[in-house]
């Protein structure tokens, strides 16, 4: 089982943290709990409702939607704007090797988010900035 | 060469174009002093001292004017490469006119030649000083004004020297041929320059404008007069003109008695004087201006000359002696070139450089020129009326240059109000929308009908406010009979409302909020109606619908008739969140204890919104019993909010506890990262010192939250804090934030996961420690001095970035100013590193220093410092890590232990 540091260290390279404090990051990894997934390995399926942000550390994953795919190598957090929009996923993320992902739970994340008004920030201009990446 | 860059406080990238600069300043300086000499010796020569002497100065306040405007109309159009073009070119087809005329030295070309060297020779260094506005900002300025300022000395010194060295019994003029090759150098280091730093000298102007005096439509003498700043600087301007001309004048009146009729004797002494001045101005200006002025500030700068001048017209007043006429003189020249000048360009730099351009040439050229002319009219006043007029006129300068400190002084102190005003255009103001009061009703009904829900609701508000404006006593069920209350209405009113009947329907509104809020207008109007249908609601078997439970819990002043613990029973298996959660506020506000049971089971159930929702109730009957159960959930973070604002319910009574708490290294970190906030909103005296007390504690979190409460506690509530209290923490800090800079310039090269992590949890610490020390100096400072002092810190703009340094650079004093401002100097990490190394001697071992950060009380920096050192495995860190297993720190327990682990099996 991962240490928090180790969390920590392998979470740091991620885009959804670029703003993000590291003893805040630190804070977030300590909720997360690890995932090891196997090559063809389902880590979620579209349009189900998804509590957990999945956030992948080592390893590649696929992502599918309406048979197009993409691959993705860590570290990139998989579905961000499902998991805080509460929307139901449109993508299938498929596990294209052996690898590891973190996944932090709704519940304890956003009682983290909520009582942070400095982490939620953080995590708004991230979603901004992907956002603004996007229409650009 | 590093050496020589040190001596100038240069830094290698800025010492080109400061170098050409102040080679720029030399050669105009040169060039003026050449012509002063050569204009006062020819006439002094051929006409003598006489009255028409005083009268040219007033001529030449006279001319200044046109030349200002056209000089200003050329400024507003062009470029400052083209205006510096222009006027050194017709400066220089001038002397080419003049020395053809100048051959016979016919009598009506001297007194020309004379005003018009008057007017145009001080063009010379303001196209050096336009061009250095342009290029510096405000603490650069103040280091290298010094250097330019150098330059221009020692090219006065070396004119002086030059011309009383050709100087002959005729022919002197063909020194004005020697003067135009030297501005054609001058002209060709301009353009240098500015091809080197085009970039810069295109963005400045443009920016600085809109920052400051408000763009350039605004006239230029408008905007003198509408600025206080710019007022009290014209006023020194003036002032200062008329005093340096009476010595001037003085001083020729000297001259003239003593060598009547030598031109090459008065050129000579005329020449050799002003360059020995030069020298002694060079002198001041290498060894003293810059140190006095970064040591003693602006405000002061401008003081010495005025103090000087007074003190040596003394000499003059009492003994009308030639020596001490040649020394006021001596003076006036040493200083007025260095120390005076450099302060007083100084003071135009936070205007920015458009606005400078557009009001410098009207200040220097026009009111220090009709200073002059007042100077020259009050000594011709004084040769008339007096008997002695030497004495009369070393009084006068005495006034005059009492006058012209009281001007110093006043200016100083709006110096700072200048740097200010300069900053708050960082500050953004925002005004939040409201619902104009002057809507008129047909609008709002209209709102009413809106289909966007968002209209209707803002319609709504309105005219709640507007009710609660209109009716002075709310007019709640319970406490007043409907009799009264109509009959209060018929008297307030004179009709029903016409937006009433469209309310009434919105009561149905599928939007609960709506509903609710029309529900509090509507029961104004028809109160019985709404109160039976409130009781139907809540005496049903199933709970009742939003609407109703939101009205009582936003607007009913008395809710609990409505409300019973048997009800809310019989509901609660049937309540989902959003009503329970309405449900258990209404509970905190009935106010009714055998409640409190319900409230109990709620916190310990499974739903948190209502268990946050029946902490927030239980808060509001403030029974002691309870106030452990608050302190335990403070532990949990789904709690830790609600048990925040019930504690503050408690007041001061858990504020002894909250400071054992603080201090406790055992309670958890994020439990006592909440007690500031706890506090701050207690609010009472021993709040506050805990609050004081938590600066020192060793988490930075923790003490950077504790200081931004007593920010707002300040900005709140007016509170007035010694400087004595804040010192020693900010000391500590200064310390820190010099030992993050050291740390980060030490493992800048350093691979690996590990390093980087450290280096940006250093870098996270650096920046809080900035923003801790400004926030600690907004709590004694003027508070706004701090704030947009910080704004203008952290602004993308570099002039406002700099002005924010000069203004702390003008408030704080004493040891704290000798640590603080290199922080904010804008150093390289070498240099801070230096720095910090020196003051507070760190080791220059990286061991050694990891082994101490990992003594201190930072547990997030540790844990970044243990990863480092089992990544890398630094055996010298070997045994401080194994002492981190003891840490109170879980979290370093925790990393102390994988650190261990895994020691010698890490993958470098």
């Amino acid at each position: 089982m991962l240490k928090t540091i180790e969390k920590v260290l392998l979470l740091q390279e991620m885009r959804l943290f670029d703003f993000v404090s590291t003893e805040r990051v630190a804070e977030m990894a300590q909720m997360c709990l690890e995932r090891s997934v196997a090559a063809g390995d389902v880590i979620f399926e579209a349009e189900q409702s998804v509590d957990n942000l999945y956030l992948l550390v080592r390893g590649k994953v696929e992502l599918e939607r309406n048979g197009m795919r993409l691959p993705f190598s860590s570290a990139i957090a998989l579905n961000p704007w499902t998991f805080f929009s509460r929307q139901p996923q449109p993508l299938r993320a498929t596990a294209l090797e052996d690898g590891l992902v973190l996944v932090g739970q709704r519940s304890p994340l956003e009682e983290l988010l909520t009582s942070d008004p400095e982490l939620c920030y953080s995590v708004l201009r991230y979603l901004a900035s992907e956002g603004l990446e996007g229409h650009c | 060469m590093e050496a020589i860059l040190n001596l100038l406080q240069l830094r290698r990238e800025e010492a080109p174009t400061a170098l050409l600069m102040s080679a720029y300043f030399f050669i105009a300086l040169s060039c003026t002093s050449i012509i002063k000499s050569l204009q006062n010796s020819f006439y002094l020569t051929t006409v003598g001292w006489d009255w028409r002497l005083p009268m040219l100065y007033v001529a030449i306040a006279l001319l200044s004017g046109p030349v200002v405007l056209s000089y200003r109309a050329l400024a507003a159009r062009r470029s400052h490469l083209v205006l510096g073009s222009v006027t050194i070119l017709f400066i220089m087809a001038s002397l080419a006119v003049f020395y053809g005329l100048l051959a016979g030295r016919p009598a009506w070309v001297l007194p020309v030649f004379y005003i018009w060297g008057g007017v145009f020779t001080v063009l010379l260094p303001i196209q050096g000083w336009i061009f250095s506005y342009d290029l510096y900002h405000t603490r650069e300025a103040k280091r290298l004004y010094a250097l330019l300022g150098t330059g221009g000395i020692l090219g006065g010194a070396c004119g002086g020297f030059y011309t009383a060295w050709r100087a002959g019994d005729q022919h002197n003029e063909v020194m004005l041929l020697h003067v135009c090759g030297l501005l054609a150098v001058g002209l060709l280091i301009l353009a240098v320059v500015h091809r080197l730093n085009a970039e810069r000298l295109r963005e400045g102007p443009a920016q600085d404008s809109a920052e400051t005096e408000g763009g350039a439509n605004v006239s230029a003498i408008g905007k003198i007069w509408a600025s206080p700043y710019l007022r009290n600087l014209a006023v020194l301007m003036l002032v200062s003109g008329a005093a340096t001309t009476l010595v001037d004048l003085l001083y020729k009146w000297a001259l003239d008695q003593r060598y009547s009729g030598s031109e090459q004797q008065i050129t000579q002494f005329f020449g050799t004087l002003l360059g020995s001045m030069f020298v002694v101005s060079a002198l001041l200006q290498l060894l003293g201006t810059s140190r006095f002025l970064r040591r003693w500030g602006v405000a002061l700068g401008l003081l010495v000359m005025p103090a000087v001048l007074a003190l040596g017209s003394l000499g003059v007043a009492f003994t009308a002696a030639f020596w001490a006429i040649v020394l006021l003189k001596a003076l006036d020249g040493g200083l007025r070139s260095s120390l005076d000048r450099t302060s007083v360009e100084l003071l135009y730099v936070p205007l920015g450089s458009a606005a400078t351009a557009s009001v410098k040439s009207l200040i220097d050229l026009g009111a220090n020129r009709v200073g002059d002319g007042l100077g020259a009219a009050l000594l011709v006043g004084v040769t008339i009326v007096v008997f002695s007029p030497v004495q009369a006129a070393g009084v006068l300068v005495l006034v005059a240059a009492t006058v012209w400190f009281l001007a110093a002084r006043s200016l100083g102190n709006e110096y700072r109000g200048m740097l200010r005003r300069s900053l708050v255009s960082v500050q953004t103001t925002s005004h939040p929308l409201s619902v104009s009061e002057s809507i008129n009703e047909g609008t709002l009904r209209d709102a009413l009908e809106s289909a966007n829900s968002t209209t209707v609701q803002l319609a709504l508000q309105n005219l709640i406010e507007r009710e609660a404006r209109s009716l002075e006593d709310d007019l709640a069920f319970s406490t007043q009979s409907e009799e009264s209350i109509q009959s209060q209405l018929s008297g307030m009113y004179q009709a029903i409302p016409s937006w009433l009947a469209r309310v009434e329907r919105l009561t149905e509104h599928s939007d609960p909020e709506i509903a609710a809020a029309a529900l509090h207008l509507a029961q104004r109007y028809r109160p019985r109606y709404y109160r039976d249908f409130l009781q139907e609601a809540f005496a049903q078997d199933e709970p009742p619908p939003l609407a109703p439970l939101l009205y009582l819990n936003r607007y009913a002043q008395e809710p609990s008739s409505f409300l019973t613990a048997e009800r809310v029973r019989h509901w609660q298996q049937q309540l989902d969140p959003t009503r329970a959660v309405l449900v258990a506020d209404l509970i905190g506000r009935t106010g009714q204890s055998e409640m409190v049971p319900i409230l109990q089971e709620w916190i310990g159930g499974d739903d948190r919104r209502r268990a946050i929702a029946a902490i927030r109730a239980l808060a509001t009957f403030r029974d002691p019993a309870h106030i452990d159960q608050m302190f335990e959930l403070l532990g949990p973070a789904w709690s830790r909010q609600a048990a925040d604002a019930a504690l503050i319910s408690y007041g001061e009574s858990v504020v002894g506890r909250l400071r054992d708490m603080l201090k406790d290294p055992g309670v958890e970190l994020q439990v006592r990262r909440e007690i500031p906030r706890v506090l701050a909103a207690i609010d009472s005296a021993e709040a506050r010192d805990t609050l004081v007390g938590a600066l020192y504690l060793p988490d930075s979190l923790l003490s950077f939250y504790a200081l931004k409460e007593l920010n707002r506690l300040r900005s709140q509530q007016k509170l007035t804090y010694e400087a004595e209290s804040f010192l020693p923490v900010i000391q500590i800090w200064v310390r820190q934030y010099y030992e993050l800079v050291y740390l980060r310039h030490q493992i800048a090269g350093q691979q690996g996961t590990a390093s980087q992590l450290l280096r940006k949890a250093v870098q996270e610490r650096i920046e809080w420690k900035v923003e801790k020390i400004f926030r600690a100096l907004g709590l004694f400072l003027p508070q706004e001095d701090a704030y947009i002092s910080y704004l203008g810190y952290t602004s993308d703009r570099r002039r406002l970035r700099e002005n924010a340094i000069e203004l702390i650079d003008s408030i704080i004093r004493g040891e704290l100013r000798k640590t603080l401002l290199p922080i904010f100097g804008q150093q390289s990490d070498r240099e801070l590193a230096r720095i910090g190394g020196s003051l507070f001697g760190f080791p220059s071992d990286l061991d050694i220093l990891l082994s101490d950060i990992l003594g201190e009380g930072d547990a997030w920096l540790k844990c970044c410092i243990i990863a480092v050192a089992a990544s890398q495995e630094m055996e010298a860190l070997k045994s401080a890590v194994g002492r981190a297993v003891n840490d109170v720190s879980p979290l370093v327990r925790e990393t102390a232990e994988w650190a261990l682990s895994r020691w010698g099996t890490a993958a470098r």
